[in-house]
């Protein structure tokens, strides 16, 4: 698979933004955090690959 | 994070709830808190730690309810005791409480029960919410290994950078927390922790086995490889802890060993004088029976020895010596005659030769004659003299030689007294000295268990890498899988670049941070040092034109130490403001500094330089100052200054904060 570096940067910082979120809300814990990002990989390989 | 306000009730001498609020006026952003000495001003900081941390400093650190109003419960009342914090952090605030119930029981005795935590805080939708996780919360907050850098105790300031060497990995992830790395790493975690629970690790988990044996076996080794790994790490972990402890308390009794080292010369001068004093004991008991030995046999013969020279001297003048047998008797002549052969076989006949020398010999016994007797007699008599001459001379010497024995153990025990006296209250060196080469040992274990757990780690690292190419490899030939393989190939890409995003940001973050405290320091201090940070944000002075090996050497006043501490935590806090990683949105936070007695080790000039430089680079300053130090600071931090409240002292247990006071 070729990786599009710009949309990978880009989807880091959606990741990131969500991280940020997190530590102020503590909406959710590690492993749900690690769900929601695994989503958002999934989303992105899914609509972009 | 910027300090709201803190309510004391029946905290300490702060009897009744008081409360200070705190400037949040970014302009003015200075608070001061004047106190005489013993007015409460550390018993302040001490409410910050012990609301955030549950700890205090104090001695009597269980007990902290006024005195005042302890002293009036009856068995049966209670009392209770709290402080209170309002603080904002990453735009949320928070209302911190700890509280705890002090119960008089039956005897009169108050006793604190177990000390209550609440968290509140306030989401940006306002809706206030309860923290469950209140450790984790104020960590992230401000976490305890930095805080004695936030609220800072001027009094008991250290070189805190290089004393503070346990756990120094926490010190610099604190660090980098607060430099703004905690969103980078936090989401570094959730990619690849390496579990289960992590992206890649549920992504891994995932892929779909088909149901062949020999694939179920590689994830199935997987798992196994990744446990081990797990463990070697959390060993790895605990390892490098304990050396580090370890560590940590060998150079902290080096230091006792080397600041008391006339401590252990006159400790081992006692040892050698102990064991003098044990040998000339022996040698005094020696000599003391050696004297009761003489006195018990000569003593009699010369008390008698006047005597016996008389009694010589009369049997002499009477010439009373005669040719008699010793010891024989005339019965034992009569007894011969009567058997009628002498002893040496001849027959004794009336008037034959031997009959007539032993009637002749009778003549010299008693009780016919005591001449035989005296004869003996004067042998003894001559005997005895001659000890008793020898006796005085003897005695004397062995008595001569007891006293040497018995003034020198009474010298050595002076000696001993007056250096018991001078180490009385200093460390037993020896017991520290026997103590750091027990630690030595346990740390040369540790360290090589440490380098074999490290071994281990790399070769599960190894076989585990191995794997999961094959794991890839096999799992590429389903096409199920695709999908699966495609998300962990854009995960690892992902992290990747966060990896080396972090690794990067965080030299550049550390040389910005030296860069920054050089540059506070300079305004500071005048003089040619500088201060280095390490990897493991350990700070320290480096003096120039001086050779490595001596740099530990180079002289450090308290002042210096003091300035240094301002200037590594200055530049903490302006770095944390200045928001240096914009590259990803990455956010840092704003912080406050809390200080008690802030100048107590500085000088009028270094007062006057901190106190210019600290509301430039924190965002809110708080000080707990005595009035002659105010004196000074007030020229460069009046402008700054919003709020100031005054410690009054009505007695040693109860003292009202007074609020907003002219100067």
């Amino acid at each position: 698979m070729k990786v599009d570096k710009a949309k990978a940067i880009a989807l880091i910082k959606k990741i990131l933004s969500a991280e940020k979120e997190n530590l102020k809300t503590k909406a959710y814990n590690r492993e749900q955090m690690a769900e929601k990002i695994k989503k958002m990989i999934e989303e992105e390989v899914r609509k972009c690959y | 994070m910027l300090l709201k306000s803190l309510t004391l009730n029946n905290f300490r001498v702060y009897k009744g709830e008081q409360k200070i609020v705190f400037s949040t006026n970014r302009d003015k952003n200075v608070t001061v808190i004047l106190g005489k000495n013993t007015s409460g001003k550390t018993t302040l900081i001490q409410a910050f730690k012990w609301v955030l941390y549950g700890k205090t400093d104090f001695v009597t650190a269980d007990f902290l309810l006024n005195l005042e109003v302890a002293s009036k419960l009856l068995p049966g009342d209670s009392a209770d005791m709290k402080v209170v914090l309002e603080l904002e952090h990453n735009d949320v605030e928070y209302i911190v409480t700890r509280k705890q119930k002090y119960l008089c029981i039956s005897t009169g005795e108050v006793k604190p029960e177990q000390a209550k935590v609440i968290i509140q805080y306030k989401l940006p939708n306002g809706q206030v919410s309860f923290e469950k996780n209140y450790i984790d919360t104020i960590n992230k907050i401000l976490p305890e290994e930095l805080s004695e850098y936030f609220f800072f105790d001027g009094e008991r300031i250290g070189n805190l950078g290089s004393n503070n060497r346990r756990g120094r990995k926490d010190i610099a992830n604190a660090v980098k927390g607060v430099l703004g790395l905690n969103v980078l790493d936090t989401t570094i975690t959730h990619l690849s922790g390496g579990d289960k629970i992590s992206v890649i690790g549920k992504l891994k988990n995932s892929i779909d086995t088909q149901g062949d044996k020999k694939f179920e076996q590689k994830k199935k080794t997987m798992e196994q490889l990744r446990e081990k790994l797990n463990k070697a790490t959390k060993l790895v972990d605990d390892f490098e802890k304990t050396i580090d402890y370890y560590s940590m308390e060998i150079e902290k009794k080096e230091k006792l060993i080397s600041e008391h080292r006339d401590t252990a010369e006159l400790k081992k001068e006692m040892d050698k004088n102990a064991a003098e004093i044990s040998i000339n004991s022996r040698n005094k008991e020696k000599k003391e029976h050696e004297l009761k030995k003489v006195f018990s046999e000569k003593a009699p013969m010369f008390f008698m020895q006047p005597l016996l020279y008389k009694a010589i001297k009369m049997i002499e003048d009477y010439d009373l010596v005669d040719e008699g047998i010793p010891e024989m008797h005339s019965e034992a002549v009569d007894f011969l005659i009567k058997r009628g052969r002498c002893i040496c076989g001849r027959k004794i006949e009336i008037g034959n030769e031997a009959y007539n020398n032993l009637m002749k010999q009778k003549n010299y016994l008693p009780p016919q004659s005591i001449g035989t007797m005296l004869r003996v007699f004067m042998t003894n008599a001559n005997h005895f003299s001659n000890m008793a001459s020898s006796f005085h001379e003897e005695f004397i010497n062995i008595y001569k030689e007891l006293r040497t024995f018995k003034k020198k153990i009474s010298d050595l025990h002076s000696i001993n007294e007056s250096i018991s006296d001078k180490i009385k209250d200093k460390p037993n060196i020896g017991v520290i000295e026997a103590k750091v080469r027990e630690l030595k040992k346990k740390l040369n274990t540790l360290q090589r268990d440490r380098e074999e757990e490290i071994k281990n780690q790399a070769i599960y690292k190894n076989e585990i890498d191995k794997l999961d190419k094959e794991i890839k490899v096999l799992a590429s030939t389903f096409e199920k899988n695709k999908f699966v393989l495609d998300c962990i190939e854009y995960a690892e890409y992902i992290l990747d670049i966060l990896t080396t995003h972090y690794n990067a940001m965080e030299k550049t973050i550390r040389k910005k941070l030296e860069k920054k405290v050089n540059e506070i320091f300079a305004q500071m201090y005048h003089g040619n040092r500088t201060i280095k940070i390490d990897e493991d944000y350990i700070y320290e002075i480096e003096t120039p034109i001086i050779d490595n090996d001596f740099q530990k050497k180079a002289d450090e006043s308290k002042g210096l130490e003091t300035v240094t501490s301002f200037a590594f935590i200055s530049g903490i806090v302006s770095l944390a403001k200045a928001k240096i990683d914009k590259s990803f949105g990455n956010e840092t936070e704003t912080y406050p500094l809390v200080m008690d007695a802030p100048f107590s080790n500085a000088d009028e000039i270094h007062v006057e330089n901190i106190s210019k430089i600290l509301p430039e680079v924190a965002e809110q300053v708080i000080m707990f100052i005595m009035h002659k130090d105010w004196k000074y600071a007030e020229k460069v931090l009046g402008p700054k200054l919003e709020t100031m409240y005054e410690l009054d002292k009505q007695s040693e247990t109860y003292t009202i904060i007074r609020g907003e006071v002219n100067v």
